[in-house]
């Protein structure tokens, strides 16, 4: 009894939680291995250790690291453009009832279509290139920064814009002093799904019109039936994406924490 | 008390009259028949049952809401809208801004109204240090308590010169030690500042405690304001004998405003 008390004491420690993280990798890893050993087509599931190897030749080849900056500077570009833009459409449909009884209809349709829906048009409107990738990833991010920025925005304190009106403050003052600052911690929910959502946007654009990145990567893989190397491209893409998270995480909370009145941000 | 001018040879601050209020016009009044004039520099006390509508006529003289019938006027100014010259307490301490420090948050009506940044700190600094807050001053609201966060409020009402504060039960969310504290040093503040302040409470004692008058207001719906009662006791006010005697005058006018009759004289000493 009293070692099973202390283990589950010990769980709950970083150590633990690092080590059980490790554990369950390992043993994924382990069971992986020999299925693949079981199936016996690299063709059909290539073993960890294929994926290891395509993942190094991956990582130190140059043309690949050029595929991976390609799609980070999408994302980023696309991503920042979107939030942006998802943020003033929010504010706008937001703050103001004429603008929110014109647009919601709009944003409750576009919002439900996929991303890479709209890969087709954008060629035609922008051509087979860059900007309709941007097209795509820009499409991505938008509505979730605007819907949240939307809630956030409904969501002020009813006495802060009584305040605001008490000392006098204009209708583009309370916008810009009370109602952004009070949406910001909704912006950033809607941010950090947007950047997700920026991640899955750009594979499908660059495996339909790319000629670089790591979604034309995967997708060229299929030429030489290397699966081990599409494997190895969506690990990279997981592990970049989860760094962008964790990125996006520590700035938020280094450059937003005084929006958080003390609340640990989601 | 003896050397204040007379009542009838100054105009009031502020002005209520026939004032009533309905949320829907299907629906009786919440309050009715309301008329109320406020000195400058006098503290007033609403008094009154929750649903009396006293938060309503607060609402009002700041500009939120508008009466359904009647005028309210400022100066012999009818009010129409919310504006600086009525600086606001609210019972919450949601209307401070977080991402403000409490000197901010206490600069904000100045940097509103377009005052420069030397004399805003200077303002700031004499208003905090009068709600003893100037340690706290680079601190955010979620770093104080509750107390402290309408200390916060109240000199973000005074760092202006508005001719009125008005205050919506702004310690009533707050415990009663706490609370005990904010009235004594409000009294003081008011009796060095002696700034025109409108207070909604439904507590008795608090009422004593503060105010120069007292309206009380009957029950709702169709409240009315049954009476005034001045206050004439010294400040700071201590639990002495003739507080106690107000405590009951006030008890026994309460009574009276809900059961919508006159106040029976006689009953009470004071």
């Amino acid at each position: 009894m009293s070692a099973v008390a202390a283990a589950r004491v010990d769980l709950s420690g970083r150590g633990a939680r690092v080590g059980l993280g490790l554990l369950g990798v390992v043993v994924v890893a382990a069971a992986w291995q020999a299925v693949a050993a079981a199936t016996g087509n690299p063709l059909v599931l290539p073993a960890p250790t294929d994926v290891v190897t395509a993942l190094v030749q991956l990582v130190t080849d140059p043309q690949t690291r050029t595929d991976l900056l390609d799609t980070v500077r999408r994302v980023v570009a696309g991503f920042v453009a979107g939030s942006v833009g998802g943020l003033l459409l929010g504010a706008g449909i937001g703050s103001f009832r004429v603008v929110r009884e014109l647009l919601n209809p709009y944003l409750n349709f576009l919002r439900t279509v996929a991303p890479i829906a709209w890969i087709v048009p954008a060629t035609i409107w922008l051509g087979v290139g860059e900007p309709s990738i941007l097209f795509v990833v820009v499409y991505a991010a938008v509505f979730p920064v605007a819907i949240n920025t939307i809630s956030g925005i409904a969501a002020v304190d009813a006495d802060k814009l009584r305040m605001a009106r008490a000392v006098g403050l204009s209708p583009v003052g309370t916008f810009a002093r009370i109602l952004v600052p009070s949406a910001v911690p909704f912006v950033m929910v809607g941010a950090r799904l947007g950047l997700g959502l920026s991640f899955m946007a750009v594979v499908g654009a660059e495996m339909i019109i790319g000629q670089s990145g790591l979604g034309y990567v995967i997708y060229d893989a299929r030429t030489f039936s290397n699966t081990a190397l599409m494997f190895a491209g969506i690990l990279v893409l997981g592990v970049v994406g989860y760094l962008f998270d964790l990125l996006f995480v520590g700035l938020r909370s280094s450059l937003f924490r005084k929006y958080y009145a003390g609340r640990e941000a989601a | 008390m003896t050397g204040q001018p007379d009542v009838q040879t100054v105009p009031p601050l502020l002005e209520v009259s026939g004032v009533s209020y309905s949320y829907k016009p299907s629906l009786p009044p919440v309050m009715e028949g309301i008329d109320l004039s406020i000195r400058s520099g006098e503290f007033f006390v609403l008094l009154g049952p929750s649903g009396c509508g006293k938060t309503t006529i607060l609402n009002q003289v700041a500009g939120f809401e508008k009466p359904t019938t009647g005028t309210i006027s400022l100066k012999g100014e009818k009010i129409t809208g919310p504006a600086p010259d009525r600086a606001v307490v609210f019972q919450g301490h949601e209307s401070l801004l977080g991402w403000l420090t409490v000197r901010q948050n206490v600069e904000f009506p100045l940097k509103v109204a377009g005052v420069g940044t030397g004399e805003r700190r200077a303002r700031a600094q004499k208003v905090l240090e009068l709600v003893e807050l100037a340690p706290q001053a680079d601190k955010f609201p979620h770093e104080l308590s509750g107390g402290m966060k309408q200390r916060v409020q109240i000199a973000r009402g005074l760092v202006t010169d508005s001719r009125m504060i008005l205050m919506d039960e702004p310690f009533g969310a707050l415990d009663a030690q706490t609370r005990g504290t904010l009235q004594a040093e409000l009294s003081d503040i008011w009796e060095r500042e002696r700034r025109t302040v409108l207070f909604i409470t439904h507590d008795i004692a608090e009422a004593v405690i503060l105010a120069d008058r007292v309206g009380v207001m009957s029950s709702g719906p169709r409240a009315y304001l049954h009476s005034i009662v001045p206050i004439d006791l010294p400040r700071p006010r201590r639990r002495t004998a003739e507080f106690n005697e107000y405590i009951d005058l006030l008890e026994a006018t309460v009574s009276a405003a809900k059961a919508r009759r006159p106040l029976e004289t006689g009953t009470v000493a004071a």
